[in-house]
């Protein structure tokens, strides 16, 4: 009886620290998706990645890989932007199964590629499918960038942040005129 | 001071002012005007092209690196002339595929328009959006597809498809110098439209 409660005690502390734990890398999320995204910089097409901010696979991430290379790793209602040189490019995300997402990037393009997370047999399946601005938009309100130990050495920096840096200098450029709409 | 002139050099001044006169006094029909300006016209690149999808594609049979025709759903003016005419053929390619399958996913498909084939030559394209509107308005397409790009469809836990007919724009992704020959249609075409501007 004895272990039983010191059993109890024991996990109920690990439940405390692994609250407090996820609190502050809460504290440490990006901030929320701007009215404007930046452009992708010259000679660059962009990505926008997202995952809506639903309940299904809450627990579950979504990491992004470029082949083999993780870029980032979405958690649910987040986003990140990443900008590449014009090619063809290879995404994909895994748990028991792998989905696939090839993409041809443009100069000054901006791309747009969901991510839910899908019901698998064992776990849930990270799905990365073609989206685009309108869907982004709707949802952008709910969105906040990747936390800062996920954004990866090829991920854009945060907007929000990029934004405030920036301020007293110049406003940061729309988006391309190929999608002129802003994000509302 | 006066001068006499021989009948011989009377009729020698006679033949100069009618060779000097002649050219200025005819009046250039709109057919030479048209043929003898610019044979040699430059499609810059990023010029804006209306296309139409020819064959009906699916999530379902379709294969990365399949490729599909399209053609040219608005003639393509340049300087007020027609300088490739609409239908003109060309290749697209399927980017991605991925079926419907287990736990709702949903068809994926993202194609894009690789180029256009006018005299023997390769408009090499890029840029390439699917149009949301299925009109036969080529250029109520155009000003929809505009302002919503759209890089794949998707819907969801459904294949994916677009349709015959559907249209798209995309942009020249390279200069396309070109040769306009004075017996072409695309000559007699615009000689006809400008008549018809008159």
């Amino acid at each position: 009886m004895r272990k039983l409660s010191q059993s109890l005690l024991v996990a109920a502390a690990v439940g405390v620290a692994a609250f407090t734990v996820t609190s502050t890398a809460m504290a440490a999320s990006g901030g929320q998706a701007p009215d404007v995204l930046p452009a992708p910089p010259a000679g660059h097409g962009q990505i926008v990645f997202w995952r809506p901010g639903t309940i299904v696979g809450a627990a579950l991430g979504c990491g992004v890989n470029l082949g083999t290379e993780r870029i980032s790793a979405l958690g649910r209602g987040k986003y990140f932007m990443l900008n590449l040189a014009p090619g063809a490019y290879e995404f994909n995300a895994k748990s028991e199964a792998k989905d696939t997402l090839n993409l041809e990037v443009e100069t000054g393009e901006v791309y747009f590629v969901k991510c839910t997370i899908r019901m698998g047999i064992m776990a849930g399946r990270p799905n990365l499918a073609p989206s685009n601005l309108a869907e982004f938009a709707a949802k952008k309100a709910d969105l906040k960038y990747v936390d800062a130990d996920d954004v990866g050495p090829r991920v854009a920096q945060d907007p929000s942040v990029a934004v405030v840096a920036s301020a007293s200098q110049q406003p940061a450029p729309a988006i391309a005129d190929a999608t002129p709409e802003v994000v509302k | 001071m006066h001068f006499r002139l021989s009948t011989c050099q009377r009729h020698l001044l006679l033949a100069l002012a009618l060779c000097v006169c002649t050219p200025a006094a005819a009046d250039p029909s709109p057919v030479s005007a048209a043929v003898a300006a610019n044979s040699t016209i430059l499609i810059p690149a990023g010029t804006l092209v209306a296309l139409r999808i020819d064959q009906n594609l699916s999530s379902k049979s379709a294969k990365r690196g399949d490729k599909f025709s399209i053609s040219l759903a608005n003639d393509l003016w340049v300087e007020n002339r027609i300088v490739v005419p609409v239908g003109t053929k060309g290749l697209g390619e399927v980017v991605h595929a991925s079926g419907k399958g287990f736990g709702g996913r949903a068809g994926e498909l993202i194609v894009t328009a690789r180029y256009l084939e006018h005299g023997g030559r390769q408009i090499r394209l890029g840029h390439f959006r699917l149009s949301a509107a299925g009109s036969n308005n080529a250029t109520a397409a155009l000003l929809a597809t505009a302002a919503a790009p759209i890089v794949g469809v998707f819907v969801t836990g459904t294949s994916a498809y677009i349709g015959l007919g559907q249209l798209a724009q995309a942009r020249l992704a390279e200069d396309f110098p070109l040769t306009v020959e004075p017996s072409s249609n695309t000559a007699a075409r615009t000689v006809a439209n400008q008549g018809e501007n008159k």
